[in-house]
C-alpha cells in the first residue's frame, strides 16, 4: 500500500526532515509511526499525500508513484485516502455537516445519501448531535473527532492520522482507536502518527520509530498476528 | 455537467454572500464603470437621433426652374406645405427674388438693372419644425426634388456637419473612457477576488488537501466573477434607465409643446445586452486572472 524507497526530504538546506527512509507497508496493516516532536511524521504523511515532493526517493502509495503522479491526478489520489490532519484542517465557514462531506458533494453525491453517510460517521465519532455546528463552537477534542468523521466519510482505502487523540480524554482516545481497528478490519490500511506510547503498547501492533529523521526502528509487519 | 454548474453557482452565491461588503465594492465598481460607458451611448444615440439643435432652426430653400408652369408651382407647395416637417414655407417669385436682392445689396443695384433677363430663381423658403431628424429632412428633400420643375433644394450643410462632428466627438470619447472603464473594473474585479481568495486560501488549501479537484475548487470562483460582473452591469444599466428617466421628466418640463420625435430614448436592446455581456465577461475575466496568479503561486502543488 505505501513504499518508501530511500526518501529524502528537507524543507531548508542541509537540514534533512527525512533521511533515507525505507519501509513498505501492506494493504490492510494497522502501523504506528512514532517519535519524538520534531522527528519528522507529520513530513512523511505529507509526502504520502502528495502535499509534498521528495528531495530524493520514491514512493509508491495505492499503486501510483507519487512524486511523479501529474497533476490531474493528485485530486483522485488524495480522496481514496482519508487524513486526520495533526492541526485538524477543518474549514472555519462551513458546518460539522458541510466539512465532513464536502468531497461528497464534488464527486455529486446527493443531499439525501451525505445527510446518511454524515450521520453515520458522526455517530461513530459521538458528535451526532453537532452536525450544524461551525468548527469555532466545537471543543478541541470535538475538532479533532469531525477531522476523524471527514477522515473515514469516503471509505478511504488509507487512512493516515496525525495525532488523532492529542486532544481527546483517555476514554474517547480509545474509543477512537477501536474505531480505526474497526476500519482496519474492513480492509483499511491505517497510518497513525502519535507520540502516545501508552496507547501503542496497548494496540499491539507494527510500530516504526523516526529519530531526527531516520527510522530507527520498525517492529515489522504483524500480519500474521492479526489474522489469528 | 448541470449538476457541476449547480454546484458552482450554489458555491459561488454562499461565497458572495459571505464576503459581501468586498464584493458590493466589485459590483459597485463594475455598476459605475457601466453606467459611465452607458451614459455615452445614450447621448450618443439620442444626438444622433436629434441631429438638429433645438436652438437651431433648419431652413432651407427649392429653388425652382424658370419655365416652371404655375400648376407645377401649386404641386411643390402642396408637397412642401403637406409635410408634417413643415412649419412655415414662403413662395418668393422671380420678379420677387431681385426686388429682395436689390434692397440687401443697393450698389449691385443698377448692375442688375442693366440685365435682359432676370437671373434669379423662383423658390421656396421653407422653415421646418424644430426636433426634426437629419433622416427626416433627407427624406423629404428627396421628395421635393423629384418634384417637376424642381432645380434645387439647397439647405445649410454646415449645421448638419457640425453636429455631425460633435456626434462622432462624443463617440469618441464614449470609446475611449469606455475602454478605460471596462479595463478598470477587470482589474478591480481582480483585486477583489484576489483579496477574497486571500481569505479564503486556507479553505482552499484544504478543499486541496481532501481531494477536491481543481474544477470543484475554480468553478465557484470563477461564477462568482461573472456574478459580480452581471449583477454590477445590470445596476449599471438600471442607473442610466434611472437616468434617462430623470432626462424624460426634464426635458418635458422644459418644453411642453415638444414633438415626439425630441423626447429621449432608451439604450435599445442590443446595447443593453452588450453592456450586460461587457460586465459578465470582465467578472470572468477578472476571476480567471486571480485564479491564475493566487492558484498557480501561492498554493503548493496541484
Ligand atoms: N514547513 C516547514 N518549514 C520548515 N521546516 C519544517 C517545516 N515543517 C517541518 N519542518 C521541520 O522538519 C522537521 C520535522 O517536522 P515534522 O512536522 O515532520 O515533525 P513531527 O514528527 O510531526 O513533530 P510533532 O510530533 O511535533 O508533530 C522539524 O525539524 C521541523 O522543524
Ligand atoms: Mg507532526
Amino acid at each position: 500500500m505505501i513504499h518508501f524507497y530511500h526518501v529524502h526530504q528537507s524543507y531548508q538546506r542541509n537540514i534533512l526532515a527525512l533521511k533515507d527512509i525505507s519501509f513498505d507497508c501492506l494493504r490492510g496493516e494497522f502501523v504506528f509511526l512514532t517519535g519524538a516532536s520534531g522527528a519528522g511524521k507529520t513530513t512523511l504523511l505529507k509526502l504520502i499525500i502528495r502535499e509534498e515532493i521528495p528531495l530524493q526517493g520514491q514512493i509508491l502509495v495505492n499503486g501510483q508513484n507519487v512524486s511523479s503522479i501529474p497533476v490531474n491526478k493528485i485530486p483522485r489520489l488524495r480522496r481514496a485516502i482519508g487524513v486526520v490532519f495533526q492541526d485538524f484542517k477543518l474549514i472555519r465557514g462551513k458546518t460539522v455537516f458541510e466539512n465532513v462531506t464536502f468531497v461528497l458533494k464534488t464527486l455529486g453525491i446527493d443531499l439525501k445519501e451525505r445527510r446518511k453517510r454524515a450521520y453515520h460517521v458522526l455517530k461513530q465519532v459521538g458528535l451526532q448531535h453537532k452536525t450544524n455546528a461551525y468548527p469555532l463552537e466545537l471543543s478541541g477534542g470535538e475538532q479533532q473527532r469531525v477531522a476523524v468523521a471527514r477522515a473515514i466519510v469516503n471509505d478511504p482505502v488509507l487512512l493516515l492520522a496525525d495525532e488523532p487523540t492529542g486532544n481527546l480524554d483517555p476514554d474517547m482516545a480509545v474509543e477512537i482507536m477501536n474505531l480505526f481497528s474497526k476500519i482496519n478490519r474492513r480492509g483499511t490500511t491505517v497510518l497513525v502518527a502519535t507520540h502516545d506510547r501508552e496507547m501503542i503498547r496497548r494496540m499491539g501492533k507494527r510500530v516504526i520509530t523516526l529519530d531526527k529523521g531516520q527510522l530507527i526502528h520498525d517492529t515489522g509487519s504483524q500480519m500474521q498476528i492479526e489474522e489469528t | 455537467m448541470l449538476r457541476y454548474l449547480i454546484f458552482a453557482v450554489w458555491e459561488a452565491a454562499i461565497s458572495l454572500w459571505r464576503s459581501r461588503v468586498l464584493n458590493l465594492l466589485a459590483v459597485g465598481t463594475i455598476m459605475f464603470a457601466m453606467f459611465i460607458l452607458g451614459s455615452f451611448v445614450l447621448v450618443g444615440i439620442n444626438l444622433q437621433k436629434i441631429t438638429v439643435n433645438w436652438r437651431d432652426q433648419i431652413q432651407f430653400n427649392v429653388f425652382l426652374a424658370d419655365d416652371i408652369d404655375q400648376s407645377q408651382i401649386e404641386a411643390v407647395r402642396g408637397t412642401i406645405e403637406g409635410s408634417m416637417l413643415v412649419k412655415s414655407a414662403q413662395f418668393i417669385s422671380k420678379h420677387r427674388a431681385l426686388e429682395l436682392f436689390g434692397q440687401d445689396f443697393p450698389t449691385y443695384q443698377t448692375t442688375v438693372n442693366a440685365l435682359e433677363k432676370n437671373p434669379f430663381p423662383a423658390s421656396f423658403q421653407v422653415s421646418l419644425i424644430r426636433g426634426t431628424e437629419r433622416a427626416q429632412f433627407d427624406e423629404l428633400r428627396v421628395v421635393i426634388l423629384s418634384r417637376e420643375g424642381v432645380e434645387e433644394v439647397y439647405y445649410d450643410e454646415e449645421i448638419f456637419k457640425r453636429l455631425d462632428f460633435f456626434i462622432r466627438l462624443i463617440r469618441l470619447a464614449g470609446w475611449f473612457f469606455g475602454s478605460i472603464m471596462v479595463t478598470s473594473s477587470i482589474f478591480s474585479i481582480s483585486n477583489v477576488l484576489k483579496l477574497t481568495f486571500f481569505t479564503r486560501r486556507e479553505e482552499v488549501d484544504i478543499m486541496k488537501l481532501v481531494g477536491a479537484s481543481r474544477a470543484y475548487i475554480r468553478g465557484p470562483f470563477i461564477v462568482e466573477g461573472i456574478l459580480i460582473g452581471l449583477l454590477g452591469s445590470l445596476l449599471g444599466v438600471s442607473l442610466v434607465y434611472l437616468g434617462h428617466l430623470l432626462l424624460q421628466t426634464y426635458v418635458a418640463d422644459a418644453e411642453p409643446f415638444l414633438m415626439a420625435s425630441l423626447e429621449p430614448v432608451f439604450l435599445p436592446m442590443s446595447w443593453v445586452f452588450i453592456l450586460v455581456l461587457a460586465g459578465s465577461l470582465s467578472g470572468f475575466l477578472g476571476s480567471l486572472f486571480s485564479l491564475h496568479q493566487f492558484l498557480e503561486e501561492h498554493i503548493s502543488y496541484q
